[in-house]
């Protein structure tokens, strides 16, 4: 049995301990806005935040998330998340968009540093993939958003 | 058209809450409309046009545009294309609402196959080659202009005034006095009436909504995590089954009758005709447990043969071979007989997978009424037939729901998923969701062929293209042999002035199967032509933007877009010795898209670094500028990855890659600054999903040999100026 907090709700699941985060919120906890891209943590389509950290769900088993905290794209509306799902919409950044939930929640992770810890730009320090090639505009994206939070991009 | 009967006779007698209008337009460019119940999207109710042949409309007709219309002020968008992407539910929705003078907030798009029976008969054509726009563009304009005649008669008739009066705005009529009569408030009266097959459609300058942006309607529910792709759609309770194909292109599994699992979650282990399937309830367990069964696959031997050597040495040896002459003008034969240096160049493309981030995948429900089909498909019609064929059903037994597309690329036209979802969920007799992994997915993809390509040109005393040669060699996309038209895409049309061309395919099968891969012949035959063009600028001793220009003075079109994209990309401005300039041009699918790269080589490590990609595209008619934007930057983007990275490699007949470990796609850190320069212009829309792919290799290519004097003829790049320095 595994205790987790997803997106507030506390919930028990009876699930083998090394199954991955992915697919006990795909299977388990029918939220889907994780996607499976690579079961490898490459692409980072799965990308969701525990204790709001990123995580590549895929590969992270669900026994590490015992007692801590889950996000996923559903439950991510608070001020920084709602400020970067507007802002996605405003620079129509998805083509598919499969690909654009983990993209929002590691644009999130990265924001939510309290310090900016890496002399390296943002757009550097994505690390998802996106086939349809939507790049230009993620970067633009998380700069503006980064620069109305006051901070730099 | 002699079906002047009572309309609404053909209501439901049951008792109806309201009315609704349809409009609809056939593929022979009729309109016809009736008034129907206003039931349920899902209940059928509204899709039975077409098979009632005494409803005023002929049976059988393929009735890929219409609207609905109720009185509730809804208006519904059957949509005919697949979206994945390219914002299509949002481009043609536009079209209808423009000529309709519809509100952007009353639309609804509804994908036809989610519409009862409807899409039986209705021929859903495939969502490919770029024409989405270019071909649905008058017949949603037509819908809606024919739509908005009738509701503006029957606002005439009920205020008795004259119909030229009566002007119209988000989704109502107005009186010359002010008064309203909303579109719904009028559906009933309308429905009485006959639509205009010609009705009078807006000039380009009347557009209110065409050419400026518009939310795309998709995007709310993307970020919200709410959107439903493929592999979402697997219903409560299904099961899951992970498939695992033979590791070369014939083999079959011997053994499965002796596998089994003790794992509890594994519900069973499905023979496929060249594959392995485990079922479980999770898919995580079906795929551990179906990469760690014993499996034992039988091949022929002659699949030990198939080899990327073996398959380059053949396909550069078919250069020899006679082939079929697509273009022949003037006479090249005689001029480079007649010339003292034909210069010949000989160019190489590997296989290469599409990826789609979400791998291809399909869930299946089998019951005593036949099958549903929910999966990402590009063409749901031939995963109709191929379902229907494969069960044992008919035709009208199989609803296809076709959902949003994780990336498509041309991967999600075949139907070969489909078949295994089936299969597998006739062997279980359970509703099923079949998922490829990322490994299968890469493995059994249906690759963009290898190409070879052979080209020969002679200049002449005048530093002209006198004569151009090219012969290509590779295997049909279509299944066609040596007759398939796609081969030499990119080939057969050159936008230049050249007297002299010969232009030749041999066809050569390819031992692993072939797809479409987004721009299809373009993606090796632009590679060829554009960096020959630019090998031939060079032999000329001539700038290759300026002898591109001198080939195009009958092209003003093209040569603006030529143009403008060298101004946009600073073209011979920036003397940094470090960057290297390359310039190429494509142009198809009534589009004409040209592309300046910046690139960098590091004299150590040989790391190419593509800076900046300044593109200029003139694509007709613009429905949705950002739209357009985001297809050239993410066509650009393609075409870089390709160009620099992928290749897909054989060895004994197994496909050497299975994930983006060893078949590395672009990531954002590897993305260059990219500038998109759109034409306004008021030419037909043209298609823009794939034109940007094909130039990037050769632009990139050029701009190499420019900075380092090294003519790279092989892709994927990267790998190439390695190997050969």
């Amino acid at each position: 049995m595994v205790s987790i907090t997803v997106n507030g709700q506390m919930r028990t699941i009876d699930v083998p301990d090394e199954k991955p985060i992915l697919w006990v919120l795909r299977e388990d906890l029918a939220l889907k806005g994780a996607k499976y891209g690579c079961g490898v943590g490459m692409c980072g389509a799965c990308t969701v935040l525990v204790d709001g950290q990123a995580l590549r769900a895929c590969v992270t088993p669900i026994n590490q998330a015992h007692e801590k905290t889950v996000t996923t794209i559903e439950g991510l509306d608070d001020e920084l998340g709602l400020l970067l799902k507007n802002k996605w919409k405003a620079l129509k950044v998805a083509q598919c968009g499969y690909c654009q939930t983990g993209q929002i929640m590691a644009a999130y992770s990265l924001l939510s540093e309290r310090e900016q810890t890496s002399p390296q730009p943002l757009s550097q320090r994505l690390n998802n993939l996106c086939r349809c090639g939507t790049y230009t505009r993620i970067h633009q994206a998380v700069s503006e958003v980064s620069l109305e939070m006051g901070r730099g991009d | 058209m002699g079906h002047e009967l009572d309309r609404r006779r053909f209501l439901k007698t049951t008792a109806a809450s309201s009315v609704a209008l349809i409009v609809a337009c056939s593929d022979d460019g009729q309109i016809e409309s009736r008034a129907i119940d206003a039931g349920s999207l899902d209940d059928g109710s509204l899709v039975d046009m077409d098979v009632q042949t005494d409803g005023g409309l002929t049976a059988n007709r393929t009735l890929q545009t219409w609207i609905r219309i109720d009185e509730e002020e809804t208006i519904h968008i059957a949509m005919h294309k697949a979206e994945m992407g390219q914002g299509i539910h949002t481009a043609l929705p536009l079209i209808v609402a423009e000529e309709l003078d519809a509100a952007v907030s009353q639309i609804k798009v509804t994908v036809v196959g989610e519409m009862g029976d409807y899409n039986l008969r209705t021929g859903l054509p495939m969502t490919s080659a770029s024409n989405s726009v270019s071909s649905s563009f008058q017949p949603f304009r037509r819908v809606g202009a024919s739509a908005k005649h009738v509701l503006k008669q029957a606002a005439a008739a009920r205020w008795n005034v004259d119909i030229d009066l009566i002007t119209t705005r988000d989704g109502a009529c107005y009186h010359p006095n002010g008064d309203r009569l909303s579109y719904g408030a009028l559906v009933d009266a309308a429905s009485l009436l006959q639509p205009p097959d010609e009705p009078q459609l807006k000039s380009f300058d009347e557009f209110r909504l065409i050419g400026k942006d518009q939310a795309r309607f998709i995007d709310a529910e993307i970020v919200d995590g709410r959107a439903v792709f493929g592999i979402d759609s697997a219903p409560d309770g299904a099961l899951y089954a992970a498939i695992r194909h033979a590791p070369t292109p014939n083999g079959v599994p011997m053994n499965v009758d002796t596998l089994s699992s003790s794992n509890a979650d594994v519900r069973s282990i499905v023979a496929l005709p060249n594959a392995i399937a485990v079922v479980a309830s999770s898919f995580w367990t079906a795929k551990n447990v179906v990469e760690t069964l014993p499996v034992e696959f039988l091949a022929p031997d002659s699949d030990r043969e198939i080899s990327s050597a073996a398959i380059e040495s053949q396909l550069i040896a078919g250069l020899q071979t006679d082939g079929n002459e697509i273009l022949t003008l003037g006479d090249v034969t005689s001029v480079f007989a007649a010339s003292g240096s034909v210069q010949t160049s000989d160019y190489f493309v590997p296989h290469l997978a599409h990826v789609p981030l979400e791998p291809v995948n399909a869930t299946v429900r089998i019951d005593e009424t036949g099958c549903d089909i929910w999966l990402p498909t590009q063409a749901p019609t031939y995963v109709q037939r191929a379902v229907a064929e494969t069960a044992g059903l008919e035709l009208e037994q199989v609803r296809v729901h076709a959902t949003l597309l994780g990336g498509g690329f041309g991967r999600k036209v075949d139907t070969d998923y489909a078949i295994a979802a089936v299969q597998i969920a006739q062997s279980v007799g359970e509703t099923v969701q079949l998922i490829w992994s990322r490994e299968e997915d890469i493995r059994r993809d249906r690759f963009r062929p290898a190409f070879s390509g052979r080209l020969s040109g002679v200049i002449d005393e005048e530093g002209r293209l006198a004569g151009f040669e090219a012969i290509n060699c590779g295997d049909s996309v279509l299944g066609f042999g040596a007759g398939d038209p796609l081969s030499a895409q990119g080939l057969n049309a050159l936008p230049y002035e050249i007297a002299n061309q010969r232009i030749v395919h041999v066809y050569q099968d390819s031992p692993i199967e072939s797809g479409f891969w987004r721009s299809i012949g373009h993606s090796q035959n632009t590679f060829f032509a554009e960096s020959f063009i630019d090998e031939m600028a060079h032999h000329a001793s001539r700038d290759p933007l300026e002898f591109r220009l001198s080939m195009l003075t009958q092209s003003p079109r093209i040569a603006d877009v030529v143009r403008r994209a060298a101004e946009l990309g600073r073209w011979g401005q920036d003397n940094n010795p470090n960057i290297g300039q390359g310039l190429a041009l494509c142009v198809d699918y009534g589009s004409i898209l040209a592309v300046v790269a910046d690139v960098s080589v590091d004299g150590d490590t040989k790391e190419i670094r593509v800076h900046k990609l300044s593109a200029a595209v003139d694509c007709g008619l613009v429905i949705q500028p950002t739209g357009v934007r985001a297809q050239i930057e993410g066509g650009l983007l393609f075409g870089l990855s390709a160009a620099l990275f992928e290749e897909i490699t054989l060895e004994a007949g197994s496909v050497q890659q299975s994930n983006f470990f060893d078949y590395p796609v672009l990531y954002g850190r590897d993305a260059p600054d990219i500038q998109v320069d759109i034409s306004i212009s008021q030419e037909p829309p043209g298609g823009v999903g794939e034109i940007a792919v094909g130039p990037v290799a050769p632009a990139i290519a050029n701009a190499i040999h420019q900075l380092v004097g090294i003519r790279l003829r092989r892709l994927p790049l990267q790998t190439t100026i390695r190997q050969d320095s």
